[in-house]
């Protein structure tokens, strides 16, 4: 069933999306025909009208991100969402993961548009060579540097689940309250990133006690990224999986559709 | 077995009693009409039996089952409220309800839309209030499930429309089926019903089927209803 959910979830985003992203790369391909054909005026407006495509995207995104779940979970859709024969992990994964493609294609798109509007010709293999002649210049090995890449892109992939969880959970957690759902929405969000700071320092005062700064400055380069990446994937992880069954509880036991 | 049993049901928002106490045998292959004014509980008992509200206390079991993905495959409801998304076509939507429930029958809903003139290639966005409410209970009679629970199907479209819907109730479900409607219109839907139930400020103050109403008491379901909730 997470497969049905999350084919409807792409068609209703989808419509969105794809005529975005076509626009952006047709205004920015016009961009560089202007600028290698030296028509002042049009490219200086190509690549104004691209910047702001860009943040537009980058915009949508996050309010499409936001509006997929309050809306069709916790508006009126709802009635329908949650009579289907289905789970309700399932509900969450098709929204989270939909969700999460979506904000990396944004992000790629934008790289692309970029490397369209760019002169030079950017591209990613030329960065990863550059990167890897960079680190060859130190000490760490090929393994190394593909272990990295592992990592951060690992990383990435999490922090960006965490995220998108952090908002279901402040959505889903509305459902406590039967009037300015939106607004107590907002002040979740903002509490709950006070208390995600405060832990930080928490935890970052607690190293210092156990001394873990000494032992971290005497690892070797290699090890230190290592750890930090390591770090970032358990911390986000937990995060996710806090706000996870924090979303889903309250979906299964609070959910009160007007 | 009763399709859908409940004992010692309560939904409590804060001191406010939606429901309470709430005793119920509903046996297959009747027709209950859930009678009450507006805010006696009928929505809270059926967002209860779809799994959309958490009792605060008692139980709701439907074909011996809590309300889980289990008995969403065999109840099919209707509920008051339009849930209808805007981006869809009216084929989307019966695509979307073969995609999920394996007892939709999308030749029935085509045969229905085509009786009540409803285009298949409109916009869901497009269409008016009334002919949304139609659309919707197309898609929930088109089901063959053994439980429909349907709130409020008569309130917001015309009186002609009321009959074909009444008579497409009556004729599409099977006969061991079991469908609840929930509505204050009792006139128009009396002669379809088997049973009832009156609720009054989330309490059941009566069950009977109809054929006894109207022969030990001597009246219509719409009089009694009447002479029960008198302001």
């Amino acid at each position: 069933m997470l497969g049905k959910l999350m084919k409807y979830e792409f068609k209703a985003t989808g419509r969105v999306f794809l005529p975005m992203f076509g626009a952006l790369l047709i205004v920015a391909a016009f961009s560089r025909l202007f600028v290698s054909l030296s028509f002042k005026v049009p490219s200086a407006i190509g690549i104004i009208v691209s910047v702001i495509m860009i943040i537009g995207i980058f915009v949508m995104t996050f309010l499409l991100t936001i509006q997929r779940f309050n809306k069709n979970l916790l508006g009126s859709e709802g009635y329908l969402m949650f009579t289907l024969p289905v789970s309700t992990d399932s509900l969450i994964f098709s929204k989270l993961l939909t969700a999460a493609v979506w904000n990396i294609a944004s992000v790629i798109i934008v790289f692309t548009a970029i490397s369209i509007m760019a002169m030079t010709g950017f591209s990613f293999r030329e960065m990863a060579e550059a990167i890897q002649r960079l680190l060859r210049s130190t000490d760490i090995t090929d393994l190394n540097f593909a272990l990295y890449v592992i990592e951060v892109t690992v990383s990435v992939l999490v922090s960006l689940l965490a995220g998108i969880l952090t908002l279901y959970a402040c959505m889903a957690l509305s459902l406590l309250v039967n009037k300015h759902r939106g607004l107590f929405a907002f002040g979740a969000f903002v509490v709950i990133n006070i208390l995600l700071q405060t832990a930080g320092s928490i935890l970052l005062v607690a190293g210092g006690v156990m001394n873990f700064e000494n032992i971290f400055l005497k690892m070797q380069l290699e090890q230190q990224i290592h750890m930090v990446a390591i770090l970032m994937i358990v911390l986000n992880f937990v995060i996710a999986g806090i706000f996870y069954v924090v979303t889903k509880l309250m979906l299964k036991y609070k959910l009160n559709l007007d | 077995m009763a399709i859908l049993q409940c004992s010692g049901l309560s939904k409590l928002y804060g001191s406010k009693k939606a429901l309470f106490n709430v005793n119920l045998n509903l046996e297959h292959g009747r027709i209950i009409g859930l009678l009450g004014p507006n805010g006696s509980g009928k929505s809270t008992f059926l967002k209860i039996c779809n799994g959309l509200l958490t009792p605060s206390e008692g139980t709701v079991l439907i074909n011996g089952m809590m309300p889980g993905i289990r008995t969403k495959e065999i109840v099919s409801y209707l509920p008051e409220q339009t849930y209808l998304n805007d981006w869809m076509k009216v084929s989307d939507i019966l695509g979307f309800f073969k995609d999920f429930y394996a007892d939709f029958n999308i030749g029935k809903a085509g045969d229905m839309l085509h009786s009540l003139n409803i285009n298949p290639n409109d916009r869901l966005k497009t269409l008016s209030k009334g002919t949304k409410e139609k659309v919707q209970l197309i898609l929930v009679m088109a089901r063959e499930a053994k439980l429909y629970l349907l709130d409020e199907p008569i309130g917001g479209v015309d009186p002609a429309a009321r009959d074909y819907i009444l008579n497409t109730i009556i004729k599409n479900y099977n006969q061991e089926a079991t469908v609840v409607i929930s509505t204050h219109l009792i006139a128009d839907i009396e002669r379809v019903l088997d049973d009832v139930v009156f609720l009054r400020n989330g309490e059941v103050v009566l069950t009977s089927t109809v054929d006894d109403i109207r022969e030990n008491k001597g009246v219509s379901v719409d009089a009694l209803f009447r002479e029960v909730f008198k302001c």
